[in-house]
């Protein structure tokens, strides 16, 4: 088991970043997607980021400075195999 | 730290849900400019039906035909980056379907009032967008829901009005809503 991606708020940020592998996200709709607060999204951002699980991309946009992230090879690798560790554990295996 | 067959099924549950809505909330941003186009040629289109303006025909063919336009190139633009020809092909393929699925409804219903062919295609439209919600978000879905409620309530309560009400509440809630969607 991946304990880094074991927490619930890091889990749904890498299924959200997953589940949209062609483009980063912004932190708004992270924050819409996962429900977390400011802090706390911020926070396990940064462990996911530490642990070379996903990239944390600033810049601007129409003047406005802007927080996206995506994940790494490591980190899609790395959720992958959590869940797949999750889906034998469901069966039992 | 270990985990038992419940938590299990508990955090598979919680990654589906949230790659649905990571992928809904991806539709939203892509869809909304396209619903606010469309609310722009609603509400312009049936004011100007409404207050008999000279060529609201052509005015509202100018919009439609502005929308379409936009509809396509917002859908290839949001597209993803390594999505295929075949991709694009398909939901061009789609807009064509359901176009032809809606002149041939025209064609067999024959309505003689023009009204009641602006009630077709926009209830018809409503409809489309509350279907799709099911599989697309459920934002889509009840937007689609609220225009259909709309053209029922203009064409059976108030149908004098109703190129005014469609136009007004109809067009306005595209808009709205559109713009909404587009910020998420």
């Amino acid at each position: 088991m991946d304990e880094i991606i074991h927490q619930g708020l890091r889990l749904k940020i890498m299924a959200a970043l997953a589940a949209t592998p062609e483009e980063p996200l912004e932190f708004k709709r992270l924050k819409a997607v996962t429900g977390a607060t400011d802090g706390n999204l911020g926070r396990q951002l940064q462990t996911l980021a530490e642990a070379g699980y996903i990239i944390v991309i600033k810049d601007y946009a129409n003047n406005r400075p802007r927080t996206r992230g995506a994940l790494t090879a490591q980190g899609q690798a790395a959720f992958e195999a959590h869940v797949a560790y999750l889906g034998k554990l469901l069966k039992g295996l | 730290m270990t985990m038992n067959k419940d938590e299990a099924g508990q955090a598979l549950a919680q990654v589906e849900e949230t790659q649905r809505q990571a992928r809904a909330f991806k539709t939203y941003a892509a869809a909304g400019p396209i619903f606010a186009a469309w609310g722009v040629t609603w509400l312009c289109g049936n004011v100007a039906y409404h207050f008999e303006l000279p060529h609201a025909g052509l005015i509202t063919a100018t919009l439609g035909m502005v929308s379409i336009g936009l509809s396509i190139g917002l859908g290839l633009a949001s597209a993803p980056a390594n999505a295929k020809a075949a991709d694009h092909g398909k939901a061009l393929l789609s807009g064509l379907v359901f176009a032809a699925a809606v002149l041939g409804l025209m064609m067999i219903v024959a309505p003689l009032d023009p009204r009641a062919a602006n009630a077709v295609i926009s209830f018809l439209v409503g409809a489309t967008y509350a279907y799709a919600g099911i599989w697309m978000g459920a934002r889509i879905g009840w937007l689609g829901g609220g225009v259909a409620l709309v053209v029922l309530f203009a064409w059976f309560g108030a149908r004098d009005y109703f190129e005014l009400i469609v136009g007004a509440a109809g067009g306005g809630l595209l808009i709205v809503t559109g713009l909404w969607l587009w910020r998420q």
